[in-house]
């Protein structure tokens, strides 16, 4: 692949900077950069609401990203809600879907989830009274367990992720929503798609899952929107989250009707120009090779994981198999992860240290933090070799 | 290379002072840092109003640990309000450090045990 050229694209990348975080978050192309002085020199005005034409300029720009959005994961355009973030996403989630949970009903998460898609639903359960069903992580298989042994008839809503945010596991989904349907076809179904959405494709209609939630920033776009994704009789079918203006049909003295799907859940005015910016970054994934950019990935992924193999004392979270994206977290006997991540810092190395917001996991592994790469196509076998040599300097400086 | 890993601070943290623990010690606390799972065990047997030992337990990044080192041989023979005087900066310049801010945090995580150690002993008193 002509990573160089490719590299070209992002602007921060021409530092000389090793950026290894893209799990955090991804960096941006020229071309998402440029949309923002596009939008605003030319086409600011609040959607929906003047006649005047800049209004409908950017009334037209949030109709062709929604669409864009909408193509990208072979959805309608109605099926996408815009947020400011995906947590924001499952937190509207949690709220919508408050009325399909009672007290005698399961909602089931997995020990592998990011804390946005866990808080939100042990809250729920706590507002609702209903049960919370942790899947358990089996440390030594380095998988989930059986979700049958937690679905059943009176589980109201699952929610699992596409791809761990740690340790780059990525569940067979498919195979997951198919056994939950065939258990209970009336369960609700939410995935957690913000790190797969990019690195693998994604296609709702054949996942078959009834949400799907993502943030622009971690897929080259611009931080500040999120994406919900529902089916179009399961939107309809919700209460608003938030309230306001936009997501009204009419408003009387005492009592309110709410606008038709995506606007009823699209209270306030939106970030045209992110969103604009959003639609811009898929616009330059699709026009990429996506076959080539996944293999690359991959074969970097590889690298990474046979040059930790050569690491005296290191040892990789998982990957045990090829179900894994390009998320690698390593454990350092003799090397605290924030010590590791500081050394790496003032190389430019930029890598993660921490939980990764993963609490339920940590737990399970029975660690409390972890050193954190994860690749995207714009990153080379350069900036692995550069972070192993951080790794042996880090250990020189610490160890002597 | 740096003056965050210099000399004196790795060996601090290679060789901690006051580690260990006290038998039956007056002020007794522990505490972490959520962020990076680091922990600090305090242990301070008082003279009057004056800290006669101060020892610790502890597990983390080099931070933590030289932070716990060199502020614990500092406190002895301090009063207690002393202690609970010391501001974030007084602890930096003991240390002799410019930090980050979540490297700041790591610095913090013995000062702040050792202080929530003392408002749980003044209000058992």
């Amino acid at each position: 692949m002509k990573v160089e050229k490719l590299k070209k694209e992002f602007p921060l990348l021409k530092n000389k900077i090793f950026y290894l975080d893209n799990a955090a978050t991804t960096q941006k192309p020229e071309s998402v950069i440029n949309s923002f002085k596009k939008f605003y020199e030319s086409t600011n005005g609040n959607a929906h609401r003047g006649l005047y034409s800049v209004s409908q300029a950017a009334t037209k720009i949030l109709d062709e990203s929604r669409e864009t959005v909408a193509d990208f994961i072979n959805a309608e355009k109605d099926e996408i809600v815009f947020t400011k973030s995906a947590t924001e996403g499952f937190n509207l989630l949690a709220y919508a879907l408050e009325s399909e949970v009672g007290r005698w009903n399961h909602v089931v998460t997995t020990e592998l989830e990011h804390h946005s898609n866990y808080v939100p639903w042990q809250q729920l359960t706590k507002r609702t009274q209903a049960e919370l069903k942790i899947v358990k992580y089996d440390s030594k298989k380095n998988e989930l367990d059986n979700f049958s042994e937690y679905v059943t008839k009176k589980t109201a809503l699952v929610s699992f992720t596409l791809m761990s945010n740690v340790t780059g596991l990525m569940p067979d989904a498919k195979e997951i929503i198919k056994k939950i349907r065939a258990e209970n076809d009336k369960i609700i179904i939410v995935v957690d798609a913000t790190q797969a959405i990019a690195h693998i494709d994604i296609d709702v209609k054949d996942l078959d899952a009834d949400f799907v939630i993502f943030s622009s920033h971690k897929v080259y776009g611009p931080t500040g929107v999120g994406v919900v994704y529902g089916k179009k009789s399961l939107l309809e079918k919700l209460k608003p989250f938030l309230f306001g203006g936009n997501m009204i049909q009419e408003v009387k003295e005492y009592e309110s009707t709410w606008a038709t799907v995506p606007d009823k859940f699209e209270a306030g005015t939106l970030d045209v120009a992110g969103i604009f910016a959003f639609a811009e970054a898929l616009r330059f994934l699709n026009a990429q090779d996506s076959e080539e950019i996944r293999n690359y990935e991959t074969e970097l992924k590889n690298y990474a994981l046979s040059k930790f193999k050569e690491v005296d004392h290191l040892t990789v979270l998982g990957h045990t198999s090829k179900n894994y994206g390009p998320i690698i977290s390593i454990l350092i006997t003799d090397l605290h992860p924030h010590d590791l991540a500081e050394i790496c810092a003032r190389e430019n190395v930029c890598v993660r240290a921490g939980h990764h917001c993963a609490h339920p996991l940590m737990r399970r592994l029975e660690i409390v933090a972890t050193t954190r790469i994860s690749l995207s196509f714009y990153n080379e076998k350069k900036d692995i070799d550069k972070f192993i040599e951080c790794i042996n300097k880090a250990r020189k400086i610490i160890n002597g | 290379m740096d003056e965050l890993y210099r000399e004196v601070l790795l060996d601090h943290y290679k060789n901690p002072h006051n580690k260990g623990i006290i038998l039956k010690p007056h002020i007794h606390k522990d505490d972490h840092n959520p962020l990076c799972g680091d922990m600090i065990e305090i242990f301070i047997r008082l003279k009057g109003e004056r800290i006669e030992n101060i020892t610790f337990e502890g597990k983390g990044c080099v931070i933590s640990q030289a932070s716990a080192s060199i502020l614990t041989e500092d406190l002895k023979g301090k009063t207690l309000k002393q202690v609970q005087d010391m501001t974030r900066e007084d602890l930096l310049d003991l240390i002799g450090l410019q930090l980050t801010p979540t490297r700041v945090k790591c610095a913090m995580l013995p000062l702040s045990a050792i202080k929530k150690g003392i408002i749980e002993y003044e209000m058992k008193k």
